[in-house]
C-alpha cells in the first residue's frame, strides 16, 4: 500500500525527467540542422520515377507536332528534375546552379502552372539549361511527385529510380556537399 | 410543480432556439450535393502543407486549390476515402494527413490517453477501495 | 538615455531579488518580525522597479523611440496610440517584460497579506516567488534585452503585424499573463508548504482566491483569443489545436482541476497530494507553454521569433523551477497528514476524485497531442501532423464524462451520508435529457456527434437548475420579487451554479456551431441578389477607402430577412503598406441566436466578386459561456470575502 503512494509521488517526477530529456533531444537536432525543420522529406527517395508523359515545350515547335517528354533516352545514366516556373523568385536565383548542374548531368525541366510564352521569357533572361522541357499547366505532374512548391529539383540514378531530392533553390553549398558526391559516383 | 414548470420549460427552450436558428435552411442559389461535401469532408483532414495549420478546405494558396480540385475528381470517378488518403500520404507523407493513421509509430498516441485514464482509476479504486470505502 | 534607466533598473532588481532569495534561504524557518518585513518590503522594492522600467518601454513606444531595436522592430509613427501601447507586448521581449511586471505585482500582494499568513509560510511563499522573478530576470538580461539600441537611427519603423492591431489581441496577453502569474501564487504556497511543512485548512483557504482569479483571469484570456481568431482570420474558426492555443489551454485544464480539489481540501481536508501536486503542474504547464511558443520548436500563427538557443535557457528554467519541486513533493510525503474519515462510493469526495484524475488525463492528452510530432521527429525523423480529428476522438471522450459528473455532483453529499432524493432527481435529468436528444434528433443536419454534444449541454443545463431549485426550496424562500432574487443572489456563494451554467451555454453554443453551420461560396457582382431561405444579402456598393495606417477595399451589402431591412454589412480587405500585407475584415452580425459572417473574396468589376456566406448559429453563446465561467469565479471570490469578514466582525 505505501509502495502505492511512493509511486504516486515519484511518477510525476520521472516523467517530468523524460519529458526535459526528450526536449533537450529535439532541441540538439534543431541546433544541428536549422534549416532542415519545416521542410518534409521525400516519399519518393528510392522509388522509381513516377509518370512524367506530359506535353514537351519546344520552342522551334512546327504546328501540329505534339511531342512528350522522352525519358527513355536517359536510360542507364544520371538524370536530373527540375520544377521551376517563370513567376518564381527562387527559380531565378538558383539558375546559375542548375546550369553548373546540367554540364555533369542532362537536366529536365518542368514548367509548373505556367504558359509557354513566359517560360520561354523566362529562359531568355536567365538561361536554358535543361536537355528537354515539359509543361505541367495545371500542377497535376507535380502532385505526383509530391512537389508543393517551385523550385524543387530531384537526381535520378542508372535504374531509374529518385535518390535525391532538394525542396527550395539549389544552394551552392547543398550542391557541392550533398549533390555532386551522389552524380560522382557513377 | 416545480419539476414541471422545469420540464415545460426545457422542452419548449428547446424548439425555441431551433426555431430561431433557422437550422433549416434551404439552400437556393448554390447546389450542395455528394461531391462537393465530400471533397470539403476529406479537405478538411488534409493539410495546407504551405500555411501554418490549416487544412486545404481552408487555405486558399494555390497547391490547396489543385489538392481540391484533384481529390474532387478523384471522388467523381469513384475512388474511396481510403485510397484518396493513401495516394495522398504515398507522395507527401503522413505529414500531409491532419487525422494521424494508426501505424506503429502512432499508436502510443492514439492508446496513451485512454491507457493514463485507466491505469489512473484502477489505481485510485485500488486505494480507496482499502481505506476510505464504505 | 531613459532606455538605459530602464535598462538599469532591471539589473538593479536582478541583483536585489538575488540578495533576497538569498537572505530568505539563510532565514528559510524563522518566524520573526524583521526576517519577514525585509522580504515585504524588498517585494515593494522589486515592484516599483519593473514598474518604472515597464513604464520606460511604454513610454519609449509612445514617443517611437526607434533608436531602440524593439520599437523600430515592432512600431511605426503612423500607427493609432492605442495600438503603439499595445505594441509594447506584442512581441517576445516586451511580453516578457509584461510577464515580470504581472509577477512583481501579485507577489507585492501577496506580502500584503501578513496578517493573515503565519510568517513562516509567507516568507518561503515570497523567496519562492522571488526565485521565479531570478530566473525570468535572467533570461530576460542574459538573452531577450527590450532596451537593446541600434547603431543606425532608422528614419521609421517596421510596423506591428495588422493582425496585432486589434483591441481583443491588446488584451489577450494580460488576462493570460495574469493567469500565468495567479497560477505562480498557488505554486508558491504548495512549494513554501512542502518547505515549512505548514499544510493545514487555513492554508488552503488563503490559497483558493489566487487560483480562482487565476482560473477567471485565464478562462477570459483564452476566449478573447479564440474570439479574436474567429473575427480576425476570416474563415468562422475559433479553436485549432495550434500548439500555443494548446500551450493556454492546459494550464487551464490543471487550474480547473486545482479549484476543485483545493475547495474539497478546505472542506474536508484530504486530498492533499491531489492539491500540492496540481499546484505544481498548474505553473509547470505555464511555463511549458513559454517554452513552447519562444524555443523554436513549433510553427504556429503566434510564434514569437524563435531561436534555439533561448530554448536552451528556457529548458534549463523548466527544469530548476518544476524539477525542484517535483523532487520536493516525492520526498515529503511524510507532510500529507490527510482526514482519515470515510466517504462513500458516491459521494461528493468521490465525484471530486474522479474529476481530478479526468481533467488531468485530458490535460495529458494536450500534451500529448502537442508535443508527440516533435518526440517522433526528433526519434526517427517522420513527419505527422496532428488536426482536430484527433483532439475529437480522445480529448472529447475524455471530457464527456466530466460534463456528466459536473450535474450530478452539487446533488451528492460529503462523506458517509445519504444523498437527498438523488434517484429522483437522476431520472428527472435523464428524462429531459432524452426529451432533448429527441428533438435534436429531428433536426435533419443533425449527426450522432451533435446529439450527444447538444444532450450534454441539456443535461448539465438541466441539473444547475435542479440544484439551484432544491436549494431554493431548502432554504424555504419565496423569490415572488426581483428583489428577493437580488437579495438571494447577493447573500449566497452562486459562484458554482454560475460556473457550472456557463459550461452549459458554452456547450450549447458549440452545439450549435459545429454541427449546425452552413457556408455558401459564390461569386456575385454589384447589383446582385443573394438568396438564401428566407434572408438576403443585396450587394450595394464596392469602394476603395483609406485608414489611418492602410487602404480598404469595402462591400457592402444589406441583410433582409422575410423582406425586412436587418442591418448592413461591409466585408473588407485591407492593405497595410508599410508592413507589407494584408488582411481580410469579414463583416459580422452577431445576434443571441447566431451569427451573419460575410467574407470578400477577389474579384473585380467585370467578373464580380467572391463572397463566402457563413451562418454560425448559437456561436455567440460559446463567448458567453467563458463570461459566464469568469462570473461564477469572480463570484465565488467575493462571497467568500464577504463571508469572511461576517467570521471575523462575529468574533
Amino acid at each position: 500500500m505505501k509502495s502505492k503512494i511512493i509511486i504516486f509521488n515519484i511518477l510525476p517526477l520521472t516523467l517530468f525527467a523524460l519529458i526535459l530529456a526528450v526536449s533537450a533531444l529535439v532541441l540538439y537536432e534543431v541546433k544541428k540542422n536549422p534549416s532542415n525543420q519545416n521542410l518534409i522529406n521525400s516519399q519518393l527517395i528510392g522509388k522509381k520515377i513516377p509518370t512524367i508523359k506530359i506535353k514537351r515545350i519546344d520552342f522551334f515547335q512546327q504546328k501540329g507536332k505534339n511531342q512528350t517528354l522522352n525519358i527513355d533516352k536517359y536510360k542507364n545514366n544520371f538524370f536530373a528534375v527540375n520544377f521551376f516556373a517563370s513567376w518564381c523568385a527562387p527559380c531565378r536565383v538558383e539558375a546559375p546552379l542548375i546550369e553548373e548542374l546540367s554540364k555533369t548531368i542532362p537536366v529536365v525541366g518542368i514548367a509548373y502552372k505556367d504558359k509557354v510564352k513566359n517560360t520561354k521569357v523566362f529562359l531568355e533572361d536567365y538561361g536554358n539549361p535543361y536537355d528537354q522541357i515539359g509543361l505541367d499547366d495545371f500542377g497535376k505532374i507535380a502532385i505526383e511527385w509530391g512537389v508543393y512548391g517551385v523550385p524543387e529539383t530531384f537526381i535520378v540514378n542508372t535504374d531509374g529510380k529518385i535518390i535525391y531530392r532538394h525542396a527550395g533553390p539549389l544552394l551552392y553549398n547543398v550542391f557541392k556537399s550533398e549533390v555532386l558526391p551522389l552524380i560522382r559516383k557513377k | 410543480m416545480l419539476k414541471k414548470i422545469n420540464l415545460f420549460i426545457f422542452v419548449f427552450s428547446l424548439f425555441f432556439i431551433t426555431a430561431q436558428t433557422n437550422i433549416n435552411i434551404k439552400e437556393n442559389n448554390v447546389s450542395s450535393n455528394y461531391v462537393t461535401n465530400k471533397t470539403r469532408e476529406i479537405g478538411q483532414n488534409i493539410r495546407c502543407l504551405v500555411c501554418q495549420n490549416q487544412s486545404i478546405d481552408e487555405s486558399s494558396s494555390q497547391i490547396a486549390q489543385d489538392l481540391r480540385i484533384l481529390i474532387k475528381e478523384k471522388i467523381e470517378t469513384g475512388s474511396t476515402d481510403k485510397e484518396i488518403y493513401e495516394y495522398l500520404s504515398d507522395r507527401y507523407g503522413d505529414y500531409i494527413l491532419l487525422n494521424p493513421p494508426l501505424k506503429t509509430n502512432t499508436i502510443l498516441l492514439w492508446f496513451l490517453p485512454f491507457i493514463i485514464l485507466i491505469l489512473g482509476l484502477f489505481l485510485v479504486m485500488k486505494i480507496l477501495k482499502k481505506s476510505r470505502f464504505k | 538615455m531613459i532606455p538605459e534607466i530602464g535598462h538599469i533598473l532591471l539589473i538593479l532588481t536582478f541583483v536585489t531579488s538575488i540578495l533576497q532569495v538569498l537572505f530568505w534561504c539563510f532565514n528559510i524557518k524563522k518566524s520573526d518580525d524583521i526576517t519577514i518585513n525585509v522580504l515585504v518590503k524588498s517585494t515593494f522594492i522589486n515592484f516599483v522597479f519593473i514598474l518604472f522600467s515597464f513604464g520606460i518601454l511604454v513610454y519609449s513606444f509612445i514617443i517611437s523611440d526607434f533608436s531602440l531595436v524593439i520599437v523600430s522592430d515592432n512600431s511605426h509613427t503612423l500607427k493609432p496610440l492605442i495600438y503603439k501601447i499595445s505594441g509594447t507586448w506584442g512581441n517576445h521581449e516586451g511580453s516578457l517584460m509584461l510577464w515580470i511586471l504581472i509577477l512583481s505585482f501579485f507577489t507585492f500582494l501577496v506580502s500584503r497579506k501578513k496578517h493573515q499568513i503565519s510568517y513562516k509560510l509567507l516568507s518561503s511563499i515570497i523567496g519562492v516567488q522571488t526565485i521565479i522573478l531570478c530566473l525570468f530576470l535572467s533570461f530576460i538580461l542574459f538573452t531577450s534585452n527590450p532596451f537593446e539600441r541600434l547603431n543606425v537611427l532608422p528614419i521609421d519603423g517596421n510596423g506591428l503585424n495588422p493582425l496585432l492591431q486589434d483591441p481583443g489581441l491588446a488584451l489577450h496577453p494580460p488576462l493570460l499573463y495574469f493567469g500565468y502569474v495567479g497560477l505562480s501564487v498557488s505554486f508558491s504556497f504548495a512549494v513554501g508548504a512542502l518547505i515549512t511543512g505548514e499544510i493545514n485548512k487555513e492554508w488552503a483557504r488563503q490559497m483558493r482566491p489566487w487560483i480562482t482569479i487565476a482560473w477567471s483571469a485565464l478562462t477570459i484570456g483564452i476566449a478573447l483569443g479564440s474570439w479574436w481568431a474567429y473575427y480576425e482570420l476570416g474563415w468562422g474558426g475559433w479553436w485549432f489545436w495550434d500548439p500555443v492555443e494548446n500551450a493556454s489551454f492546459m494550464p487551464w485544464l490543471i487550474a480547473t482541476a486545482l479549484l476543485h480539489s483545493v475547495r474539497i481540501l478546505e472542506v474536508r481536508f484530504i486530498l492533499i497530494n491531489w492539491t500540492i501536486l496540481l499546484s505544481i503542474l498548474g505553473f509547470s504547464f505555464s511555463l511549458l507553454g513559454t517554452f513552447i511558443v519562444r524555443s523554436g520548436l513549433l510553427t504556429s500563427v503566434h510564434a514569437f521569433a524563435s531561436d534555439p538557443s533561448r530554448g536552451l535557457f528556457i529548458l534549463i528554467i523548466l527544469a530548476i523551477a518544476t524539477g525542484g519541486p517535483l523532487i520536493l513533493y516525492a520526498t515529503k510525503t511524510s507532510l500529507f497528514k490527510e482526514n482519515k474519515t470515510q466517504f462513500n462510493i458516491i459521494s461528493k469526495e468521490s465525484a471530486l476524485l474522479i474529476n481530478n484524475l479526468f481533467l488531468t488525463t485530458a490535460a495529458a492528452t494536450v500534451l500529448i497531442g502537442t508535443l508527440y510530432p516533435l518526440f517522433l521527429d526528433a526519434f526517427n525523423g517522420n513527419k505527422i501532423s496532428i488536426g482536430p480529428a484527433y483532439y475529437n476522438a480522445t480529448f472529447a471522450p475524455i471530457m464527456a464524462p466530466v460534463i456528466l459528473l459536473m450535474a450530478i455532483a452539487p446533488f451528492l453529499t460529503w462523506g458517509i451520508k445519504k444523498p437527498n432524493k438523488i434517484v429522483t432527481k437522476l431520472i428527472f435529468l435523464s428524462v429531459i435529457t432524452l426529451l432533448g436528444g429527441l428533438g435534436l434528433f429531428m433536426i435533419d443536419e443533425s449527426s450522432l456527434f451533435s446529439i450527444i454534444c447538444g444532450s450534454l449541454a441539456i443535461w448539465l443545463l438541466t441539473g444547475v437548475i435542479v440544484n439551484l431549485t432544491f436549494q431554493i426550496k431548502a432554504a424555504n424562500l419565496k423569490l415572488n420579487s426581483f428583489k428577493a432574487i437580488f437579495l438571494y443572489f447577493s447573500k449566497n456563494n452562486l459562484g458554482v451554479h454560475i460556473a457550472h451554467m456557463g459550461v452549459a451555454v458554452f456547450l450549447v453554443g458549440v452545439t450549435g456551431e459545429q454541427f449546425y453551420k452552413t457556408e455558401f461560396n459564390i461569386k456575385k457582382n454589384i447589383g446582385d441578389i443573394i438568396n438564401i431561405g428566407n434572408k438576403s444579402l443585396i450587394f450595394d456598393k464596392f469602394e476603395t477607402l483609406s485608414g489611418p495606417n492602410y487602404k480598404s477595399e469595402t462591400a457592402t451589402f444589406t441583410l433582409l430577412k422575410d423582406k425586412k431591412i436587418i442591418d448592413v454589412l461591409k466585408p473588407e480587405k485591407r492593405f497595410y503598406p508599410i508592413e507589407k500585407s494584408q488582411t481580410t475584415e469579414a463583416a459580422i452580425l452577431s445576434d443571441l441566436w447566431g451569427d451573419t459572417y460575410l467574407v470578400l473574396g477577389d474579384g473585380n468589376k467585370e467578373t464580380g466578386w467572391s463572397i463566402r456566406v457563413y451562418f454560425n448559429p448559437l456561436i455567440s453563446w460559446i463567448w458567453g459561456g467563458a463570461g459566464f465561467m469568469a462570473l461564477g469565479g469572480l463570484a465565488s471570490i467575493i462571497q467568500s470575502r464577504k463571508s469572511r469578514k461576517k467570521l471575523k466582525n462575529a468574533i
